[in-house]
This record gives structure tokens, C-alpha cells and sequence, in this order.
């Protein structure tokens, strides 16, 4: 015998969704998996249950600005995959049981597998790459440079230094 | 009410055998709430599809993690084989189950060894991994790679194991069970190593059930899950299969089903070289995945139920490829056997699940 | 129950010697399969460049006007992708694997000088080619004026 033969896809509508996962926690089917994956205006989702042999995975696109509610208060293992897909396809969820809001993975950029995704237009509108990239930590300014003068004033450059609030230790 | 105080842990640990942080909030050596955080080692692997041929992208798969190598090349060949509806030749399946099934004595070999070095028995922790040593080296005899195989590739495996090989791994196995016989008495009749484990870390049955947990870590609280059960590939053609399960739920629990595990998969191997048919271990791969084709499949990796997706469009890269690890499954299970134990025991219990990070976040 | 289970085989290993080797001071056992560096026999080589496009890291370049084939061992993952594409079969992977250093490196090897009998025999070949193709154009051209000549 070979793999799982046939393999199951079903495409539902978005709005089935919850009563899809509703019917299956009431039959005590496992949650497996929520999976993204890029495609024209959107993200195809693909959430997967399964109860010991038959294994189910339900298929439906949303666009780019829909907000999904979240399975979590269901399916309480789900928090991880709906942060995950958060980070890396910028779908956005309702509702997670712990949410990370963008930091579950710190990844360079931002929705790095959706670039259609609302985020990462909106970063790239405002050319915020290295804040994303950085949180936070915010790069220290380099103190401002008088000119040289002719006969050494050094004095004069300290007072300079520190007038301008860094502390150096 | 004492105070309470918020206390990290991790990225880095000794016991940890990869980067994970978890906020531990305690009071009074008792801890009340845990909140994991993860992406340490996000490495963005699965967007190299787009970058490597379908053919090549088995090695990036086996580079995902050192413990589950061979189990993630097992799965994206068969993912892709059910993608393009590519039967794979009777010796390859049963090559893949040998080789996987050793990769599960490595992997339970070296979780052991883990867990008593996280209560402080270095010894065993020595004794168990000098025994994992035999294992790697059969793995080098047969495929010229102790951790890193690249022994399966989408068709049928990449070498040959003649069978004067096959039985001489066999005769290597066996001599290894009284050695590990020793070392199971150790880990499952020793007191201080009872004391250490015995009713750490519940999680009842309800509970299992409810955060979907997988693999060894749901079958020691009674779950009779084992994706082996349904005989995909040669696993079909064993004489009888069924998982080692335990009812108590507890860290001792865990460890025995794994242990056990050990012995089965010894068993297992056996059976598979007395079976093994003569033929073809592999086969030339034509053309490339349709457009718009879709296959998921599951393999029981040593630390559960592994699930696949990958998606075709027509050229020789995928669209996409996903991997589910049971890690991901289970951290839930983990967070929830935390919540009101000690903070000594914090170590093993976030040791039993098993965790394997770098799979888990690719 | 009890304790002290490991006692015994404490004892024993007392008594064995040690399970590790004293490496890079005692020389590791390789066996026929392990997978170290890959190397090229330059005078089977036709320099067709298969190899450089199967791998997967781009380790090996290929330059044929210069006739050398050359690899960055730091970059090869051991993979077999080359050996197994080559035509000719000279690529293979010997057990020994590459030593650790300060600084990554590229192993550049050259095809090698041909003997005076290859080299002879090579001009004698070519030259006779050459001597095929002169008489083939030769009788296309007479060929063709004849044609021309009846019209």
C-alpha cells in the first residue's frame, strides 16, 4: 500500500469556514495544520484535520485585507500556526489565544513569502525595512563633527560633545 | 500571595538541544504561567523552492534539521511521488523504512542520553550516546553520512544496501540489546531516576486530546496514535504493528513509551530484511509537477506525526512546500504540562516533548 | 528497584579501552562509502561543464579555454549530484575530508600535457580531418559549377 490514496482536498467557500470547524470539533477530528500560500490578489489557505486514518484539508482564498477569526478557542494548538502565518503571508487573524502581533518569527521583512500582503506595501510605501529589521533598538546617531580648528582647542570640542546629551562612560 | 517574578529561559540552556525562550512567571519556586517564544533559528527554507529544482530541493529538505534528517527527505519524496503519481520501486520502500527506523533508534538514543543529562546523570547520558555511536556508524557504512544521508531522493533511494550488508546490521542490532538492556533498566528501575521523573509533568488524556498532541509525548498519556498504524509505504507489509502506549502521562511515562520504542524499531528493521525483495532502488524521474496539483502526506517522525504539503505549478520548481512538524503540535501540550510545576523540573519537562526547534520553524 | 544500576557496566568500561580516538593524532577509519572531497582524473575530463550546473552551491567552476576544472571544498555539501551526472565518469569522492583552516581555498586542477605520441597523433587526426573537408568542398564546388554549366 502505498501513501494516502486519494488525497482529499475540499474547496469551500471562506464563509463556511466556521461552521466546517465547528462540525469537525464536534466529531473530535484533530487539528493538523493551516498552510499559506501566495496566489494572484491573495493567500490560499489551507487548514487540514484529521481523525486517525481519513485526513481532510479544507481550501479557500481570501484577499489580502480580510481579517479570519481565529480556531484557537477550539483548537487550542492552533495559536502557533496562525502567528506563523501572520508573520510570513500578513493574513490577519482575530482572536488568537497568544498572540505575537509581527513578532513570532523576526524575519528582515516584513511578510517575506507574501510581498502583495497589506504590511509589506505599507513598509515599502514608507521605506521602514531597517525599523522592521531592528524593533526597538534604534541606531545610534553619530555625534555631529565641528570643523578643525588651526591652534588645538580641544576644550572647546569635549564641551561640544557633551552639549549634545550622549553620555559616554 | 507571594510575589511574583518573571523569570526567562533560554534561548540558550544545556538541555535544550535547540534555541527557544520561554517566560516562566513564578512564585515561590512555583511556576504559574508560561509563554514560549520562538524564531531563533527561522532560516526562511521553505521559500527555496522557488530557487531549487523540485530534484534538488531534497537536500535542502535534509539540511533542515540534524536529529530528523532522513525523515525529512522520506517525507518531500513522498510528497513529491504523490504529486506526480510515481510508484517507487518495492526495494526503495523498504530501504527508506530501514534507513528511517534506524534514524528513530538514533534519535530516541540521543533524546535519552538528553534527558538524564537534564537531571544530572552524566554518565547515562555518556553510555547512551556511546551506544548511538554504533548506530551512526551503520549509517556510515551505508551511506557515507553519520548525520546527513542524502540516502532518499524523489524515486527511490540513492544506494543500494546488498543483503549480506542488511544482515550484518541485524547481527549489530541484536548485540546492541544487551548493552541497552542495561541502560533501560537504569532509566526505568532506578530510584533516583523515578524521583526525578514519576509524576512529573502530567497531562491527562482529556488534555492530550484537546491540544492535538502527537508522537511519543501523546502517546505516554494514552492517545493510540501512530500514523505507522496505516501502512503507508512498506510499513503496510509488517506482519503486525502496534504502538508502544502508556497510561500514566507523566515524565516517567514518556520516557518508557520512548525507550521501548527503541526495542520495537530493532524489531521492526528485523523483520523488514527478512522480507526485503530483490529489484530496482530507484527510478529516472521524467517531466515535472502539473499545474494546479496539490499532495500532502504523513510520515510518524521519532517525535510524532509529521505532515506534508507540497504544491505544483507546472515548472520543475514548486509553488510551495510546507512542512508540518510535530514539534508545533505539541508546544501547546508543553505550555500546559508547565503551568504549576516546580521550577527545578522546568528543564525535563520541556525536554519531554522532544523538542526539535530548527524543524519546527525552518 | 534499587539504585546503582549502572555499576556493572562502569566496571567493564574500566577495564575496556576508550570508546573515542585520540583524532587528528590517531587517523579516523573511513569506510568505502564515507563521503569526503570530490576529486577529478584531468585526463578522462572533457570539460563539458555538466558538473558545474548540477551543483547545488556552485563549487566547482569549469573554465574551458584555460583547461582547468577547480572546487571550493569549504562549499561542497558532499551531495554525490556531481559524480553521479558526470559522462565520463571521472569525478569521485575519496573518504578524507577536508581539514580545517583560517581561510576558505580553491583546489584548481589542469589537464595535463599531452606525450609527444598524443601530440602527434592529435595533429595527424586533425590534419586528416582538415584533408575530408577540403575534398568535400572540392567536389560540392565541382558539383555545383556542373549544375550551373548545364542550365
Amino acid at each position: 500500500m502505498h501513501n494516502e490514496k486519494p488525497q482529499v482536498f475540499i474547496d469551500i467557500d471562506y464563509h463556511e469556514l466556521s461552521q466546517r470547524i465547528a462540525d469537525y470539533d464536534e466529531r473530535g477530528w484533530r487539528f493538523v495544520n493551516i498552510c499559506g500560500s501566495t496566489v494572484e490578489g491573495g493567500v490560499e489557505l489551507i487548514y487540514s484535520f484529521s481523525d486517525g486514518l481519513p485526513l481532510e484539508n479544507l481550501r479557500f482564498t481570501v484577499s489580502n485585507e480580510e481579517i479570519i477569526p481565529s480556531v484557537s478557542d477550539r483548537f487550542p494548538n492552533a495559536f502557533f500556526f496562525e502567528n506563523e502565518t501572520h508573520d510570513l503571508f500578513g493574513v490577519r487573524f482575530s482572536g488568537i489565544s497568544i498572540d505575537f502581533d509581527g513578532e513570532f518569527y523576526t524575519v528582515a521583512v516584513p511578510t517575506p513569502m507574501n510581498p502583495h500582503s497589506a504590511d509589506a506595501r505599507e513598509a515599502a510605501a514608507n521605506n521602514t525595512y531597517g525599523a522592521a529589521n531592528y524593533g526597538e533598538c534604534p541606531v545610534p546617531e553619530p555625534a555631529p563633527v565641528s570643523a578643525p580648528e588651526p591652534e588645538p582647542a580641544a576644550s572647546t570640542d569635549t564641551a561640544d560633545d557633551s552639549s549634545t546629551g550622549e553620555e559616554v562612560r | 500571595m507571594g510575589k511574583r517574578t518573571v523569570i526567562p529561559f533560554g534561548p540558550q540552556h544545556p538541555v535544550l538541544p535547540e534555541p527557544m525562550h520561554l517566560d516562566l512567571v513564578i512564585e515561590d519556586e512555583r511556576v504559574i504561567e508560561a509563554i514560549p517564544q520562538m524564531g531563533f533559528i527561522h532560516r526562511g527554507l521553505e521559500k527555496l523552492v522557488a530557487k531549487k529544482d523540485f530534484m534538488q530541493f531534497v537536500l535542502v529538505a535534509e539540511r533542515i534539521c540534524g536529529i530528523c534528517a532522513f525523515g525529512h527527505s522520506l517525507g518531500y519524496s513522498e510528497t513529491v511521488e504523490a504529486l506526480m503519481g510515481i510508484e517507487v520501486p518495492k526495494r526503495a520502500e523498504y530501504l527508506r523504512v530501514v534507513w528511517h527506523e534506524l534514524s528513530r533508534i538514533h534519535s530516541h538514543l540521543l533524546w535519552l542520553g538528553l534527558l538524564a543529562d537534564a537531571f544530572g546523570y552524566e554518565n547515562l547520558f555518556m553510555q547512551c550516546w556511546r551506544l548511538r555511536e554504533d548506530v551512526l556508524d551503520i549509517f556510515e557504512e551505508t551511506t557515507g553520512g553519520r548525520v546527513i544521508l542524502t540516502a532518499c531522493n524523489v524515486g527511490g533511494v540513492e544506494q543500494d544496501i546488498e543483503n549480506s550488508e542488511l544482515a550484518g546490521i541485524v547481527i549489530r542490532l541484536d548485540a546492541m540489546r544487551s548493552e541497552y538492556g542495561e541502560l533501560l533498566k537504569t532509566f526505568l528501575k532506578d530510584r533516583s531516576v523515578k524521583s526525578r521523573l514519576v509524576g512529573v509533568g502530567y497531562l491527562s488524556k482529556e488534555d492530550a486530546f484537546k491540544f492535538a498532541c502527537v508522537g511519543p509525548f501523546g502517546r505516554a498519556s494514552g492517545l493510540e496514535d501512530d500514523v505507522r498504524m496505516f501502512g503507508f509505504g512498506a510499513y503496510g507489509d509488517l506482519a503486525e504493528f502496534a504502538p508502544v502506549v502508556s497510561n500514566d502521562g507523566d515524565g516517567y511515562a514518556r520516557c518508557e513509551v520512548r525507550a521501548l520504542e527503541v526495542l520495537q524499531s530493532i524489531d521492526i528493521i528485523k523483520e523488514m530484511v527478512d522480507k526485503i525483495p530483490d529489484g530496482p532502488f530507484n527510478q529516472k524521474i521524467k517531466g515535472a509537477p502539473e499545474d494546479g496539483s496539490y499532495s500532502s502526506s504523513r510520515l510518524e517522525q521519532p517525535r510524532g506525526e509529521c505532515y506534508y504539503f507540497a504544491k505544483g505549478n507546472g515548472t520543475k520548481f514548486l509553488e510551495r512546500f510546507r512542512i508540518r512538524t510535530p514539534t508545533s503540535q505539541n508546544v501547546a501540550g508543553m505550555v500546559q504540562t508547565l503551568q504549576g510545576c516546580e521550577l527545578a523540573d522546568v528543564p525535563l519537562n520541556v525536554l519531554t516533548i522532544d523538542p526539535c526547534i530548527s524543524c519546527t520553524e525552518r | 528497584m534499587g539504585s546503582f544500576h549502572l555499576t556493572k557496566m562502569s566496571l567493564r568500561n574500566l577495564f575496556k579501552k576508550p570508546a573515542t580516538k585520540m583524532y587528528p593524532v590517531v587517523a579516523p577509519t573511513y569506510t568505502s562509502r564515507s563521503k569526503g572531497h570530490v576529486t577529478c582524473d584531468m585526463k578522462e575530463c572533457i570539460l563539458c561543464n555538466i558538473c558545474e550546473k548540477r551543483c547545488p552551491t556552485h563549487a566547482i567552476a569549469v573554465n574551458k579555454p584555460d583547461e582547468t576544472w577547480s572546487i571550493d571544498n569549504f562549499s561542497c555539501i558532499q551531495c554525490l549530484s556531481c559524480v553521479r551526472a558526470c559522462p565520463k565518469a571521472c569525478l569521485t569522492m575519496e573518504p578524507d575530508y577536508t581539514k580545517a583552516a583560517f581561510t576558505k581555498s580553491t583546489v584548481t586542477l589542469h589537464k595535463p600535457e599531452l606525450t609527444p605520441e598524443e601530440k602527434a597523433a592529435k595533429e595527424a587526426a586533425e590534419k586528416e580531418k582538415a584533408e575530408r573537408i577540403a575534398k568535400a568542398k572540392a567536389a560540392k564546388a565541382a558539383r555545383d559549377a556542373a549544375a550551373a554549366a548545364s542550365e
